[in-house]
């Protein structure tokens, strides 16, 4: 299989996700009238946020034979 | 005609979510038992926390929608996709796909942080569009952007700890023989009464 065609699939999750925030934020910010820069600026410091718990998860609890496949 | 903008997308995006664990997941038992549950287990709780809290009556949907009792289907329905795309965040993020045993904390901590910080974009417009509204007294549950159109900061947790928990329970039950599977059963059915008795504690 083309393999392009094959990470595009596998990633269906991601796309899905982008696709709905997409959505919910074009609600919020045109239909709604509501551009307030914390609605988008919150999520991502928790995602930054949760990046640095996985890392500590990560390095603490995978030291030496790295994640489980 | 604002609840289109939710529940059109949200089927839309179910079904490629269906199309995803079928291809990768295990075929079509494991994609019915994983969403078929889930969505159950969405109707039920929502219609249980109707039942026995009158108060509790939160969705006002405009447009073509369908109810399973008190329960609009698209709730189960998003409810299931951020379970699921959390879960898939979770696993890329730790490389644990099929969690089993004492992996299975960890991964269902972290699908319920990210599923929080999904929950984050889709309820900021929720009440403002008029999705749903809080019965939360804003004296005893802070308020995100105001008690009038923001979001309760109870409902972050809320969604954490509802996809952490499901996942777990739904883990221990799919992927284990043994006593684990006691285990889900038994979570579920205390989760399912702890919301009752913390919805009826906060609701105004």
């Amino acid at each position: 299989m083309n393999i392009w065609k094959e990470r595009i699939l596998r990633n269906i999750p991601l796309w899905a996700t982008l696709f709905m925030v997409s959505v919910i934020v074009f609600v919020d910010f045109v239909l709604l009238n509501r551009p307030h820069f914390l609605i988008s600026a919150v999520p991502i410091l928790i995602f930054v946020l949760i990046a640095v718990i996985v890392a500590l998860v990560r390095y603490f609890y995978y030291p030496k034979e790295g994640p489980a496949k | 005609m604002m609840g289109l903008w939710l529940s059109i997308p949200a089927y839309i995006a179910i079904v490629f979510l269906i199309i995803h664990h079928y291809r990768y997941r295990g075929g079509s038992w494991p994609t019915l038992g994983f969403f078929g549950s889930a969505i159950a287990y969405g109707i039920i709780r929502e219609n249980l926390l109707a039942i026995f809290n009158p108060a509790y009556n939160l969705y006002g949907f405009v447009g073509i929608d369908l109810w399973v009792g008190f329960a609009p289907l698209v709730v189960p329905v998003g409810w299931t996709f951020t379970a699921y795309t959390s879960w898939y965040l979770a696993s890329q993020i730790t490389g644990i796909d099929k969690p089993l045993r004492s992996r299975m904390p960890i991964v269902a901590t972290l699908a319920g942080l990210i599923s929080a910080t999904i929950s984050f974009i889709i309820e900021m417009p929720a009440v403002a569009a008029g999705w749903w509204s809080w019965n939360f007294d804003p004296a005893v549950v802070p308020f995100f952007m105001g008690a009038s159109e923001g979001l309760p900061l109870l409902t972050l947790g809320g969604w954490a700890m509802t996809v952490g928990i499901f996942l777990f329970c739904y883990w221990c039950i799919a992927y284990h023989k043994t006593r684990w599977r006691y285990v889900g059963i038994v979570g579920i059915i205390l989760h399912f009464i702890q919301l009752i008795v913390v919805n009826a504690i906060l609701t105004v």
